[in-house]
């Protein structure tokens, strides 16, 4: 309780501190709880076009209405902000992609590619409480104002619905082009992530895992030449100050009020039925060199995950470069190794082995698929195959 | 779809996100300017049912936006404008339905029961690709649909007699309504255009309709309207649009 | 709608720029490898390398013919920066063709793409293969469908049939099946 009381100060002095040194000219205040704009109001347009957008996302069957897995995500946003978040509707979406978002009237995003890149509880409500520091600012009705006079406006909720409404993206390409239009000022951004970080931090987060995602993050772009693929840099620039700046942030909070949560059990144990679905989307973007970063880095810090030495093996698999038969045919043994291997590896054996004309290993390979899996639905295919071997 | 697409795709210089949506949009403002579109309602190729007298309607909620158009010609919705909209339509609605004979019950989204919600979403989405195949193929003569000459029958499915089962009623009628007002800038621009000849569009009022025979799914008529004029914001209007825009009803 | 759109849009839907044709119900040949005899009327729709044929609309319901695609292509063409759809490899088997085809719809906005009941299928004098697929479009609409295909010199050749799962998938599934089984591949 005592403990309580004091990171409450502080975080009434970080806001404060925040409120002025805030954002662009007018900024406005803080939304308040429970606020809703009057009808004859421009935010009021954005809202409803907002409420627009969120209806078509609950009904569009991407988003994942399993309790538990909710349950951990709103807890994680009512911890960093109880005031908030009674206002606060959140979504997971399935989509492959690292990204979060935040309309104004309070309807959050949160993308199974975020889900399944954070290492942790502390990383993920950084993020989130970065979000809610846009929501608590007004961000999106301060950036809606910026834009609408320009010739780009129209396409601002149009955008908006496809960038961080309906949970689709196909074409990232043009959302990191039209970033102007989304990517906050940054001014901005610094005051979400002012925002964020204080209530990460009096929450009893480990303040230093928000350093730590970016991180994460960077390494994944930059193993690729490709024009830049990621949605949420396309919406949150990052540069390497930011970093530095959360780096200084976090160690100017005082060891004593310093919580020191980082909730990685809790966040294995949420997403681990989930991991082969996501890790599956994952590869089905085809952009082999984050993905492998992504995969190592897991296997680095649980190397007995057999889901991640499998997929691994499937990303060698379908990038088929020099070498990748044999890479993907020693991750998939791996897993084999390990305990209750996907029963899809044994299959996946027998197409790389064909493939490279190893007749008898695939045989092998494909016999142990049917053995493991009697009941395969592909199974007349396999069947065939065997006639073939 | 994916070509039409393409083609929007190019013309707006943007990737579209929601071809079904958007292409509603496109489709009846590209109607608005183009000269050759039938100007009659359709109704089904099929004879129509007997007379049901008092026939029960199941109104779904009218998708009705309202927004502003700025001098540069972009629209914004306004939240007062849609709600005042909303509620003349709904009342002129009632009113003509009265007139005919008819009653009007309006739709509630089943609360609390997942199954039946997700059910009555894949009704109404059903007629959101049915309506844009409607508008695209049958109001467009470049994309006629070669095996739709002379017809037009398309149906939502049996989902339809669900909805009657829980409903009571024997139709549904579907209305969709987008209208724009000239800001006091744009208004400034039409006029001057005017001088030089241009037309330009100062606001624009376009929308369909759809009325669904609930003991089989079929759409048995259909309207879309297009105006440069009217104005949904206040009752008067709002009742002459919509006489306007159910022309022909078969009820 | 911004203004030039609106001039823009009707003229060139005006000059129809595409067009559907009427498919008579007799044999027709597809690309340069195989026939197939319809029974009934279709409209049909080029698109590049693939042919599109419907009766109520393709947002309804729409078989599409890809015909030959090569080594390194993907199934469409890719749009705007989405260079990145997957690639089909020549020697594919068909496990691996099924997960090219899934995972491009799933790449192109399909929610919950699901594959089923992959079977050997003689696909004219080919040896090729058959699944069914379910999945949402992306406005969340439930569709249906079924595919078949083979590889020949070295390129795919695939016919998708999707519909919406209410009325239009079953409307003309079995005129499909028909198709299906009347394939004639040339030598």
């Amino acid at each position: 309780m005592f403990l309580r009381i004091h990171l409450a100060i502080v975080v009434c002095f970080a806001l404060a501190a925040c409120v002025t040194t805030g954002g662009s000219p007018g900024a406005a205040s803080n939304i308040a709880p429970g606020e809703r704009p009057e009808i004859t109001t421009d935010e009021a347009g954005l809202w409803m076009a907002s409420e627009d957008v969120e209806r078509q996302l609950v009904s569009s069957g991407r988003v994942i209405t399993d309790p538990a897995l909710n349950t951990y995500v709103k807890q994680i946003i009512c911890r960093l902000s109880p005031e908030y978040c009674e206002d606060i509707r959140v979504y997971i979406v399935r989509t492959p992609h690292f990204n979060a978002s935040m309309h104004p009237n309070g309807f959050m995003q949160v993308w199974t590619g975020l889900m399944l890149r954070a290492e942790n509880e502390a990383q993920l409500a950084y993020v989130l409480g970065h979000e809610l520091g846009h929501y608590l600012r007004r961000h999106g009705v301060q950036q809606w104002r910026t834009v609408r006079g320009t010739a780009s406006a129209m396409t601002f909720f149009r955008m908006a619905a496809a960038a961080a409404g309906a949970g689709y993206v196909g074409d990232i390409g043009y959302l990191v082009a039209m970033g102007a239009l989304f990517s906050y000022s940054r001014e901005f951004e610094r005051e979400a992530d002012d925002v964020g970080f204080d209530m990460m931090a009096s929450a009893g987060y480990e303040p230093r895992e928000a350093t730590r995602i970016w991180q994460l993050l960077l390494a994944e772009k930059e193993s690729s030449d490709e024009p830049d693929q990621f949605i949420f840099f396309a919406t949150h620039p990052s540069k390497e100050e930011r970093i530095d700046t959360l780096e200084t942030r976090a160690k100017t909070i005082p060891a004593a009020l310093s919580g020191s949560d980082t909730g990685t059990e809790t966040h294995r144990a949420a997403i681990q039925s989930y991991l082969s679905e996501w890790l599956r989307d994952d590869l089905r973007n085809r952009r082999f060199a984050p993905s492998e970063v992504m995969l190592n880095r897991m296997i680095a810090a649980r190397s007995h995950v057999p889901e991640f030495h499998f997929y691994l093996g499937e990303l060698y698999r379908l990038r088929g470069d020099d070498g990748d038969a044999e890479r993907a045919i020693s991750s998939y043994l791996t897993a084999l190794e390990m305990t209750d291997p996907p029963s899809d590896v044994h299959r996946s054996l027998g197409l790389v082995h064909w493939r490279n004309g190893r007749h008898a290993e695939a045989r092998t390979a494909f016999e142990n698929y049917l053995r493991a899996v009697p009941q395969a639905d592909d199974k007349a295919m396999i069947e065939s195959y065997l006639d073939q071997l | 779809m994916n070509t039409v697409r393409h083609i929007l795709e190019r013309i707006l210089r943007r990737p579209i996100a929601h071809p079904a949506r958007e292409l509603l949009a496109a489709a009846l403002a590209a109607i608005a300017l183009s000269g050759c579109v039938p100007n009659e309602a359709l109704r089904s190729s099929s004879p129509l049912p007997e007379r049901v007298n008092p026939s029960v309607v199941l109104l779904i909620k009218p998708d009705v936006q309202l927004s502003v158009m700025t001098a540069s010609g972009l629209e914004e919705p306004n939240a007062e404008w849609t709600a005042a909209g909303q509620a003349n339509v709904e009342r002129a609605l009632g009113q003509l339905m009265r007139e005919r004979n008819a009653s009007l019950i309006p739709y509630v989204e089943p609360q609390g029961d997942p199954d039946k919600l997700g059910r009555h979403n894949q009704l109404m989405k059903m007629h959101q690709a049915v309506g844009s195949t409607i508008l695209v193929h049958k109001y467009n003569q470049a994309l006629a649909l070669p095996t739709k000459t002379e017809r037009f029958d398309w149906t939502l499915g049996p989902g339809a007699r669900q909805l009657r089962q829980e409903s009571g009623a024997d139709y549904a009628l579907f209305v969709y309504l987008r209208d724009s007002y000239a800001s006091a800038g744009r208004v400034a621009v039409v006029f001057v255009g005017a001088l030089f000849g241009a037309a330009i569009p100062g606001g624009i009022q376009v929308g369909f309709a759809s009325l669904v025979d609930l003991r089989n799914g079929e759409v048995v008529w259909f309207n879309r309207l297009v105006s440069g004029t009217g104005d949904l914001r206040t009752p008067e209007p709002a009742r002459q649009a919509v006489d306007s825009l159910l022309t022909d009803l078969p009820l | 709608m911004n203004t030039r759109a609106w001039i823009i849009i009707p003229v060139l839907l005006m000059s129809a720029c595409t067009q559907y044709t009427l498919v008579e119900p007799q044999p027709q040949k597809i690309g340069d490898f195989y026939t197939v005899a319809p029974q009934i009327h279709w409209s049909r729709e080029k698109q590049g390398a693939i042919e599109l044929w419907t009766v109520d609309g393709p947002a309804l319901q729409a078989i599409r013919f890809f015909s030959g695609i090569e080594d390194g292509e993907s199934m469409f063409p890719a749009t705007g920066a989405d260079s990145k759809l997957p690639s089909y490899r020549s020697g594919m088997t068909a496990i691996e063709v099924e997960e090219f085809v899934i995972d491009t719809l799933a790449r192109l906005g399909g929610t919950d793409v699901q594959a089923a009941n992959l079977r050997p299928f003689q696909f004219g004098r080919t040896p090729g293969f058959r699944f069914e697929f379910t999945f949402l479009t992306r406005e969340g609409l439930e569709f249906e469908g079924m595919a078949a295909g083979a590889e020949a010199r070295d390129r795919l050749y695939l016919i998708l049939y999707t519909g919406a799962r209410s009325h239009y998938f079953g409307k003309h599934k079995n005129d499909v099946e028909r198709i299906f089984e009347s394939i004639q591949t040339s030598a």
